[in-house]
Order: structure tokens, then sequence, then C-alpha cells
């Protein structure tokens, strides 16, 4: 009598079964199929053994992690569901009042392992090679953790799991694993299992229950122990996206306070709704940091940034100077956690310059620009250097953030955005620029990569906020692109605007006269070396890191209002590496605000 | 472009066709062609110290003639290499007659390649009013005869003054009849104007029931009327932000809800810059408050997808991202003969930018989308 599935075949020869597994993959079909063929066997008493075969060409292990992929696919809910049944199945043959025999060949992968741990009786051939999984699946391999023990001893077996993961036949056979190795397995069954039926049936499965339930924990105790584990790892793996999170807890580029503005500026000034979600003092900025697991963070506020679109002269500049005041203030003496973002008013460099020094002094850990200043001044305009130089001898980087455009309004037309505001209430273009904002951000750094800024100022570095990951691909061919193919048109755009309308003399600006880069170098170089982009999660901007990668990227904790309402906003980078996560979550921190390096107290 | 010898038409294995090359317009192309009542003031070329330009009405400097036909240049290397400059004199660029541009195609490896002016479209920023429609139609008549030469190797581009609508949807109409493939129409309109106003629902309509592309194509832009021509690196380096606009305007306004067959085109910008845009017209859409302009269950990503297409030259960004962007959406264009163009050299780039690509996904990109969207044979056919 034969069957067969894709995931298992079966036969059955003289009252013993034969089972031979096709697949490696521990999925649901499989599960399923060995599901009902121990329930067969349960209620048969005419079968007398069953012999699983795992053989070398149908049970190879495919590609490396396959089977880490097919349960890690399935999502802690149906992952758990899977493998709680493949262990009631292994548990089921263990306690099966019949001899149960292994016959394996070749590379073993994880239900191979098991299925030798629970058999009366494992013959293998000489080239069999056991590939214990470990621990860097992210989830626990089994149930044969807590046997292997329980066979070999908790220090071999912590040496096997941890620091080899292959067990060779020999060896396995020493260690008690494998009974028999023989040239061709599946010849020395026959005696072997003869062997085994010749012995009276009560008393061998007396004695197998007693080797079962023995040892310091019994099954049940282990069992218990194994689902709540396996459940964890799950949720981790799921939640997470890889086996392990960074050991130390993340650090958040963005997180927001509310101001106490109504003490500052009159409420008629106010826009109708700012941002109010942020915690307005120190307590409450620890505490959500607490519930959210983050170690530290950068701090915004979440209703200021509006003033950059709307007020002018001293009363901007004395609403900025407050708002520095109050949230130094409210980091102070939590260095280690809470690192205060100040809001600098660019109309007058060197008042801004004069502001940062100030503010270094007490602490400020990085300062808003606007995303465009005034009057289209320019990033690449050298009214700015004094402002660059302090920002690099204080060591504050500089932030381009949402919602801090200068000026953006009816009358307004930053570097040729061009999309006209209609007379009355125009929708549109409020919605156009609200999704083309970021392009002001890319601008900012553009104009400052191509008129040599990061060249004079090499300690100056530039964090983009809250405008996720997808635009600087594009941004950086384009810059390298246009410096290449046209370097003439390199120079400040103040050499180059006077030549509207009807040309006197039809005369041409002079070529060569902006920056250029020392040869070999391109304008992505400086890109990559000073600006970064903070991001909540962005999948599809983290798919080209080839192009920009992590050394580039930091991660915010809290970013738009719609994202911070949701109760379940803090988000991780789901597609990088253990190790690209850490320079993304941490590293990157550390290096541009002075975090710590260790783990911080909570 | 002397020199260089033809290389295998099928090098990928399929025919290769740009959707982005230009055709340089004579020096007497208008003054000898146009009206008599515009001749005053047609695009003419006069010489300025050590270049020739093209001006235009009332001494408007519109081009300059040098970096139009410096294909090649990018890639020569010292002691032979030439500075590419804005700077020329027709005098040195040689023949610009249609077999000449054969022989270029063949050079590059190219079966066939979509043409677009290298100064007409300028005019948009310079003049306006009935000289700008001259201009246009003095040019299609004559793009249109040098495309009439290799019909099946060269589809010509016509070019529309949106200023009248009445008039710019009977140009195209007869342009259509006379074998354009396709239409020229500013990146933004004049001043005061937009694309996602009513008024122009006459040319989309027009251009759905001809099934002819609209075509906006760097340098061509009317809202910065009287302004030199961007040349700050700065601008150059984010110029794709205009286009972005214009389409974003078109998108969120609904004009795609409105005419579902209309196909508009952005050419030579690139093409990586619309995941991001497409991503954040999601955003701001789904977050507004007030009703949307798309039907129900639209995403403004929907209609970028289905009505608008991307021509460029070199981005493997877009390469990488070509399922979200849509591998039909796709063009590959060569820019010849301008100073950015991937000429003599586009087969070599195309293997390196298509590296990783699924044949099928290459044969579009690099052909058969140009082919099939400008009436070119394709592949097999």
């Amino acid at each position: 009598m034969e069957s067969g599935s894709d995931a298992v075949r079966t036969q059955r020869r003289n009252g013993v079964v034969h089972v031979e597994l096709v697949r490696c993959v521990v999925d649901t079909d499989l599960v399923g199929e060995l599901s009902r063929l121990v329930g067969d066997l349960a209620d048969d008493p005419s079968v007398r053994a069953v012999v699983f075969h795992l053989g070398r060409v149908q049970y190879g292990l495919g590609p490396a992690g396959r089977l880490d992929r097919a349960i890690a696919e399935l999502g802690p809910g149906e992952g758990m569901s899977v493998l709680t049944r493949l262990e009631k199945v292994l548990a089921a043959l263990e306690r099966l009042p019949r001899p149960t025999a292994a016959v394996l060949e070749g590379p073993i992968g994880s239900i191979g392992l098991e299925l030798a741990l629970i058999a009366d009786l494992t013959i293998a051939a000489p080239d069999t090679v056991f590939y214990v999984p470990g621990p860097e699946r992210g989830f626990l391999p089994g149930m044969s953790l807590y046997r292997l023990a329980r066979y070999v001893g908790a220090g071999l077996a912590r040496q096997i799991v941890l620091h080899r993961t292959t067990v060779h036949a020999a060896e396995a056979q020493r260690l008690g694993i494998v009974d028999r190795i023989v040239p061709v397995p599946a010849q020395a069954l026959g005696a072997e299992l003869s062997r085994l039926l010749s012995l009276p049936p009560a008393a061998l499965n007396l004695a197998r229950q007693m080797l079962t339930e023995g040892g310091p924990m019994n099954y049940a105790q282990a069992y218990e122990s194994y689902k709540a584990a396996q459940f964890h790892a799950l949720h981790r793996l799921a939640d997470d996206g890889a086996p392990d999170s960074p050991p130390e807890l993340p650090f958040s580029a963005a997180e927001y306070v509310t101001a106490p503005i109504e003490r500052w500026i009159d409420r008629d000034v106010v826009p109708g709704s700012p941002r109010q979600d942020g915690a307005a003092d120190a307590a409450g900025v620890l505490r959500r940091l607490d519930e959210a697991g983050i170690a530290g963070a950068v701090l915004y506020p979440a209703n200021v940034l509006w003033a950059y679109g709307r007020l002018h002269g001293e009363p901007f500049a004395t609403l900025l100077r407050r708002y520095n005041d109050w949230v130094l203030d409210l980091c102070a003496g939590e260095e280690k956690r809470l690192r205060p973002a100040v809001l600098l008013d660019v109309d007058d460099p060197a008042a801004a310059a004069a502001e940062v020094r100030r503010t270094a002094a007490a602490g400020a850990a990085a300062a808003v620009i606007p995303l465009f200043p005034h009057n289209e001044q320019r990033y690449d305009s050298p009214r700015y250097a004094p402002l660059w130089s302090a920002l690099e001898q204080g060591g504050i980087p500089i932030t381009l953030h949402r919602g801090s455009c200068r000026h953006i309004g009816a009358d307004a037309r930053p570097f040729d955005l061009a999309l006209h505001r209609l007379d009355g209430e125009d929708h549109l273009f409020d919605q156009v620029f609200d999704a083309l904002e970021g392009s002001y951000a890319r601008l900012a750094v553009v104009a400052m990569i191509l008129s040599g800024v990061f060249a004079r100022h090499p300690g100056l570095n530039v964090v983009i906020v809250d405008f996720g990951l997808a635009w600087a691909p594009y941004s950086l061919l384009r810059l390298d692109e246009q410096y290449e193919v046209r370097p003439e048109r390199a120079g400040p755009e103040s050499e180059t605007s006077q030549l509207g309308g009807a040309l006197a003399g039809h005369s041409l600006p002079a070529e060569h006269v902006g920056f250029h880069f020392a040869e070999g170098e391109r304008p992505s170089d400086h890109f990559r070396r000073h600006v970064f982009v903070a991001v909540d999660d962005d999948p599809l901007g983290l798919e080209l890191t080839d192009i920009l990668g992590p050394r580039n990227i930091l991660w915010a904790g809290q970013l738009s209002p719609h994202r911070a309402q949701e109760p379940d906003a803090i988000r991780r980078m789901r597609t990088l590496s253990n190790e690209e996560r850490i320079t993304v979550e941490r590293r990157n921190a550390i290096s541009l605000y002075g975090f710590p390096t260790g783990g911080v107290a909570r | 472009m002397n020199g260089y010898s033809p290389v295998d038409p099928l090098a990928l294995g399929f025919p290769v066709y740009s959707a982005d090359s230009h055709v340089i317009e004579p020096p007497q192309l208008w003054t000898s062609r146009i009206e008599r009542k515009f001749q005053h003031w047609a695009p003419r070329v006069v010489r300025s110290e050590d270049t020739e330009l093209w001006v235009v009405g009332d001494d408007i400097r519109m081009a300059v003639v040098g970096i139009q036909a410096q294909a090649g240049r990018r890639y020569a290397t010292a002691p032979d290499r030439e500075k590419i400059t804005k700077r020329g004199f027709y005098r040195d660029i040689g023949d610009l007659d249609p077999d000449r541009y054969i022989k270029d195609l063949d050079v590059d490896g190219l079966a066939g390649a979509l043409l677009f002016p290298s100064n007409a479209h300028q005019a948009y920023r310079c003049v306006a009013g009935d000289l700008l429609a001259a201009i246009a139609r003095t040019y299609n008549d004559w793009v249109l005869e040098f495309c009439g030469t290799h019909p099946q190797r060269l589809k010509a581009v016509a070019m529309l003054d949106v200023d009248d609508l009445a008039a710019a949807t009977a140009e195209l109409e007869r342009t259509v009849a006379a074998g354009a493939t396709g239409a020229l129409i500013p990146v933004l309109p004049r001043a005061g104007h937009r694309y996602d106003q009513p008024t122009y629902d006459r040319l989309w309509r027009t251009a759905e029931d001809l099934q002819i592309p609209l075509l906006m194509h760097v340098g061509g832009n009317q809202a910065v009327l009287g302004r030199e021509p961007t040349i700050d690196l700065v601008r150059h380096a984010t110029k794709d932000l205009h286009v972005q606009a214009s389409l974003a305007a078109m998108v969120l306004s609904g004009v795609f809800a409105r005419h579902p067959r209309l196909r508009v085109g952005a050419v030579e910008f690139g093409a990586s810059w619309s995941v991001y845009l497409m991503q954040q017209l999601d955003r701001v859409y789904t977050s507004a408050r007030r009703p949307g302009s798309l039907p129900q269950g639209d995403l403004p990503s929907d209609h970028f997808r289905r009505n608008i297409f991307l021509s460029f030259q070199e981005d493997r960004a877009a390469m990488l991202w070509r399922q979200v962007i849509g591998v039909h959406n796709l063009l590959w264009g060569n820019d010849y003969p301008h100073a950015e163009s991937t000429f003599p050299r586009s087969i070599e780039i195309l293997r390196r930018d298509l590296r990783g690509v699924a044949v099928e996904d290459a044969r579009r990109i690099a052909g058969d989308n140009t082919a099939e969207i400008f009436g070119f044979a394709r592949s097999g056919q």
C-alpha cells in the first residue's frame, strides 16, 4: 500500500509503515501530513513499527535558510500554530506504543534531528551530518534543544547549539543520537528492526516511557517553557523583522514637545491648530520614551515651527529665543536622554551665529534653520558663512524640518516652484506645496554642496527630518550627472540671475565661476559625508540603500502628526540587518548628537 | 559626429528606440519660412563675442549655439578632450540633414528616435501671442518634412502654443494628420495659468480623441517668461521640480479622472523622482479633510501610473524601482546630439543600467514602450 503527497510519502510492508519525508521545509503541509499519519497509526493496531526515511536526494537541505524563512514568513500566529502542531506530532510519536526508527543519509536539518532524538533506533550513513539549528534563526529549533540536552548533557548541547551547529555521524553515534552507522542504512534496517520487535511489547513501552519522562525537568514542564519561549521569539521576529534586536535601545532623531507659547505670544497670531501632541515637560517626554522603548531623543517643538512662515523681525527672533531657553531648560539635567534642537532665525546670519554660540554653551544639540530662507537668499550664498562656522565650531548639526519654510504665502515663489497660487482659497496649491515641501530641503543641501559649503566647513552636518527617504536616490544621481556633464554651469546664482529679458549686447556670464570639486570627487560624496535623513520607516526608500545607505539614515520615533496620533506610531526599520539597524538607530545618533555610547538607565 | 562606426542594431537582442532626441534647427529656418508679417521678429542667429546666439522678437536671447551639438564630448579623455561649453558656431556643427541623422542613429545602435527641437521650445519663455504660434507652426512644418524622409526611423513631435487653446487644438489636429506622433506643451503654462484649470480640458479632450501623447520637455517652460534660462547649476540639479509641480496639479485636480485616456510624458527629467512624488501625492490626498477630485477608491498614484510616462537617459534608481513606477511608463532616450547625450555609448550605458533587469522589462524600457506610444515598429513586428 502506498500513498503520498508533496511533503510525505508512505509505504506499508509487513505491518511496518515507512514514512519518507520528501522535503525539508517545516510548513503547514508537512505538519498536516504528519499529524494525520500519527493519528492513523495510533488508531491502527495492525501497525507493528514506524520507520522515517530522510535521504540525501529527497531530503537535501535546500538553500540555506529556507526553513527559517518558511516559518518566519508565517508570522507569530500561524508560525506558532505550525510549530506547536509539529511538537504534538513528535510527542505522540515518542509515546507511540510501537517501535520507531529513523534512517538517515546526507545532510540532516532540524526535523531530522528531532526524529533521531525520539526514535528508538537510528541508523545513519557515514556521510550523515546533523545541522543543529541555533538561535541565529530568531526562533527556537523546536523542542530539540530539550531533547538534545537530555541525550548529551547541557554542556555539550550548549557547545553544539551555540558554537558548532554541525554533528557528524561518528560523533552522533558516540553521543547516542545514532545507533548504527552503515554504508547503506536501509539494508541494515530489517535486522535491527527485527531485534526491537522481538522484545516484549509491554516491557519495551514501559522502558521507553521511563526514558522519555525521566530527567530533572519533566516533559510537561519543559513543554510549557518551550511554548512560552517560542511564542516570545516569534513575536520578536515579526515585530522587528530581524532575529535579534540591537542589544541596546534606539535613539530617536525626532520627538516633539509642546511649548507654552500662549505665555510668549498673542494668541491671535497663532495659526488654527498647531500640533499639541508633544509632552510639555521632561517627565512627560521621558515617560513617553520609556513606554516606547527609546533610549533618548532629539526634541523639536510641536507648536512653534509655523512661525517660520508667518513672523518676521523682532517678534520672530524673540519667540525663537524664548523657545530655545525653554527647551534648553527642559533638557537640563537629562542630557543623557534628552537633546534639545534650537530654532534659528537666519534672516540675520550674524545674529543666528551668536544664538548658536549662546545656546551651544547651554547644551543645544541641533539647530533648525528654515527649509527655505527669506528673500530667496539660498544657502549657497556666502552670507551664511559666519553661521556655518559657528555651527561647525559648536559641533551642532543643522536640521531641515518639515513646516519651516520662510514666506510660503500668496506672494512667495521661492526658486521657481512656479505653480502659481490663484486668487482666493487655493487648496490645490496648498496640496501641491505639501507634496513638494521636501523639495526645499533638497534644494538647500544641493545649494550647499554645489557651492562648496562642506569643503569649507568639513565639520558641518545636515539632518533632514520628516520627508522620508525616497527623494534622495534621484537627487544624488542628478547632482552628479549635472556636475559631470555641465560643469560650466557651476556658480552661485547671484552671478547669473541678472541676465533676464532683452540683452543689450547679448553678453554672457563668465563660465566656471563656481565651486569645483577635487579631482575624483563628486557632489554626491559631499552628500554622503555630511547629509543625514531621519525617517521612521520608508520601505521603498530602504530598498535603495546601495545608493544611500545606513551611514546616512537616522531613525526617528515620532514624525508627522497623522502618524503620531496612532497608538502604534513607533515603527522600526524592518528591512535592515541587525548591523545596519544599530548604525541607523544608535551609532549615527551617538555620533551626531553626542548621546552616551553605553546603555541608558531607565 | 565623425569617426564613429555603426553598432549592431540588435546588440541588446531587441531594437532600441530613443524617446528623447533632438534636431538642430537650421539657422535660416524661421527667417526663410515664417509668414512675412513675423519675419522681423522671427528667431534668428546673431554673433556675439565668442559665440552665436539665437534671438527672437526684440532681440530677446533665446538660446546659445554650441551645447546643442556636443554629443560625445563628455566621454572624451585628455588630451583630446574639448570642454563642454554653451558657446559655439553653426559652422562647427556640420551637416544638419536627415541622412546624417540616420547615420548617427546607426553609430549609436538605435532603430529610431523621437525628435524634439533644440531651440524652438525655448521660445515659450521668450515670446507670446501670434508670434509664438507662428514660430510653432513654422517649426512643425519643417520637422514633419525632416522626419518624412525616414518615416520608419524618425518621428516628429509638434510644438503647441497653449495660450490660445482653440488654435492649439487645431494645430494638434493638423500636425497629427501630417504625421506628428506627439505634441510638446510647456512644462508650466504662462504665469497665472495652471493645467488643473478647466480651460485646458479642450486640449486634453482633443489629445485623448487623437490618442496623441502630450509631452513636457526640459527647458520648455512658460512660467519663467522673460527670464534667462536657468543656467545656474543648483537650479539645473533640481529642475525636475517644475514638472513635478505641474503633474501634481494635474493629478490632484482630477484631469486624468476626466480624461482617462490622456497620456502625458515628462521628457528628460529622469524618472526615479516619481516614486517619492507618488508617495507624497497619496499622503496628501488621503489626509485631506475635504473630498478629493478622484473617483471613489482611486489614489493619485493610480492616475500617475496610468496616464504619465517618463523618459530618462541614465537613472539606475528608476531601474531598481521599475515595478513601483510601472515598467510600461519608463522610456529611455539618448538626448542626441546635446552635451548630456549618451551618444555614442548608448548601448553600453543601457547594458550597464539594465543589469539585473528581466529581459522582457529591458525590451520595454529600451524600445517597445517608445515604439508602442509613438508608432515605431515593435520588436517582432
